[in-house]
């Protein structure tokens, strides 16, 4: 307790002589709070790459919006805000591009705004359910029920018509639902 | 392992080399209170702006005019303070909260319409058709045109921060000085039929709240922000 409050303390003298134009300051800003950072952006994205490129734009961001960080409060709640604001952000472009493999379940969870254990257990239950689908299916069903797409848009992607875009998320869901409850009875029975 | 934690823990030279850049001292912003204290003053000015100018009408009591006015204001001038705080990463507004003060603000709108036609029934002054829509046209101008410094002022302050939602951002500083706008011209205006309230006074501050929200999201864009 002691030692995460001289932790605290320390981040926010750095963090107050980096706002005062200190750069040795910026050094031990990144070293106390990048692995905070790091933590917590990879409960929300697994892969290192990514998440790495999410660090290094959060402490861009950090560093455009240090005015923002006001000396009274703790630094860490405002640096993680940041955070997931970025994660956020990268979500959004990604699915703009249409990167639906690479978005997947990971942004919807962390989107909903859980906490890190419920958020692993809900992901990994879902990813197990998805892994039953086909992968037209699958597709199909995140396109449609956790990226918001129209069944035109998915048809479009898919190269296939609307009609099939439309039955193909309705039989995943379904496919999905019966997973999921297959695997909730079992491990009420264990 | 050394190795690895040593390369997770330094700072990367691209990273530094983008900071250093661009590293000078910056004053932390003052808590979105404070700031939003700036606009008070030109919430007032413009209060006083309408009846200096043109003069105040005489269809309903003190109370109806003056006390609606000033709710109008403090009204606008917590708006203010939201859209300001939205600006700090770590206070950003919850969805409840957003619902909370768009939905609070129609219907304070809303009461003032109806408190007003109810007050000014007995000495409204009829509005003849052919005077409805150069009346709506005033109206709908003169609440959109007295709103805009308000709203440049509170975009100029929020840019300071984080605009990570700028349309809810410029949407808030709009509706705001789209209401500190109304709180001055219905003073004025004495035409209280909820028709034309709606459609030239609520229109004028919906007109502020589209600009304010695409004004900051174009600057979000043009300054390459995100």
């Amino acid at each position: 307790m002691g030692a995460q409050s001289d932790d605290s303390e320390r981040i926010a003298v750095a963090m107050t002589a980096y706002q005062a134009g200190d750069a040795a300051a910026f050094d031990r800003l990144y070293a106390a709070l990048g692995p905070i950072l790091r933590r917590y952006l990879q409960s929300l994205a697994r892969d290192a790459t990514r998440v790495d490129d999410l660090l290094q734009e959060t402490f861009l961001q950090v560093h455009r919006a240090r005015r923002t960080y006001d000396p009274s409060r703790p630094v860490v709640p405002w640096a993680l805000a940041i955070a997931r604001h970025v994660f956020l952000m990268e979500c959004r472009t990604r699915r703009r591009k249409g990167d639906v493999d690479a978005v997947e379940l990971d942004d919807t969870v962390a989107a909903a705004g859980r906490g890190h254990d419920e958020a692993v257990i809900a992901r990994d239950r879902l990813r197990h359910g998805l892994s039953g689908l086909t992968p037209g299916t699958r597709r199909a069903v995140l396109l449609h029920h956790v990226q918001g797409w129209s069944f035109r848009e998915i048809a479009r992607r898919l190269g296939i018509n609307s009609a099939a875009a439309k039955l193909r998320a309705s039989r995943g869901v379904n496919a999905l639902r019966t997973r999921l409850h297959d695997t909730d009875g079992r491990d009420e029975h264990q | 392992m050394d190795a690895m934690s040593t390369s997770e823990h330094s700072l990367p030279d691209v990273l530094k080399a983008r900071v250093l850049a661009d590293l000078r001292p910056v004053r932390p912003l003052a808590s979105p209170w404070k700031r939003a204290l700036l606009l008070l003053p030109i919430g007032l000015a413009l209060l006083a702006l309408t009846p200096w100018r043109y003069g105040v009408r005489h269809d309903i009591g003190g109370v109806y005019l003056w006390g609606l006015s000033l709710l109008q204001v403090g009204v606008g001038f917590g708006l203010v303070v939201a859209s300001l705080r939205e600006v700090l990463p770590d206070r950003s507004l919850s969805g409840r909260t957003q619902i909370l003060l768009v939905g609070g603000s129609l219907a304070i709108t809303v009461a003032v319409t109806y408190l007003t036609w109810n007050a000014s029934l007995s000495a409204a002054v009829p509005v003849s058709p052919a005077d409805r829509y150069p009346y709506w046209k005033g109206c709908l101008q003169h609440t959109v045109l007295n709103g805009l410094p308000a709203l440049v002022v509170v975009l100029a302050l929020a840019i300071r921060g984080l605009l990570w939602r700028p349309a809810l951002v410029g949407g808030l500083a709009g509706l705001a000085a789209g209401l500190l706008a109304d709180a001055s011209w219905r003073t004025y205006c004495g035409v209280s039929e909820p028709a034309h309230v709606f459609s030239a006074h609520v229109g004028g501050i919906v007109v502020l709240a589209v600009l304010g929200a695409i004004v900051a999201r174009i600057w979000t864009w043009a300054t390459g922000w995100r």
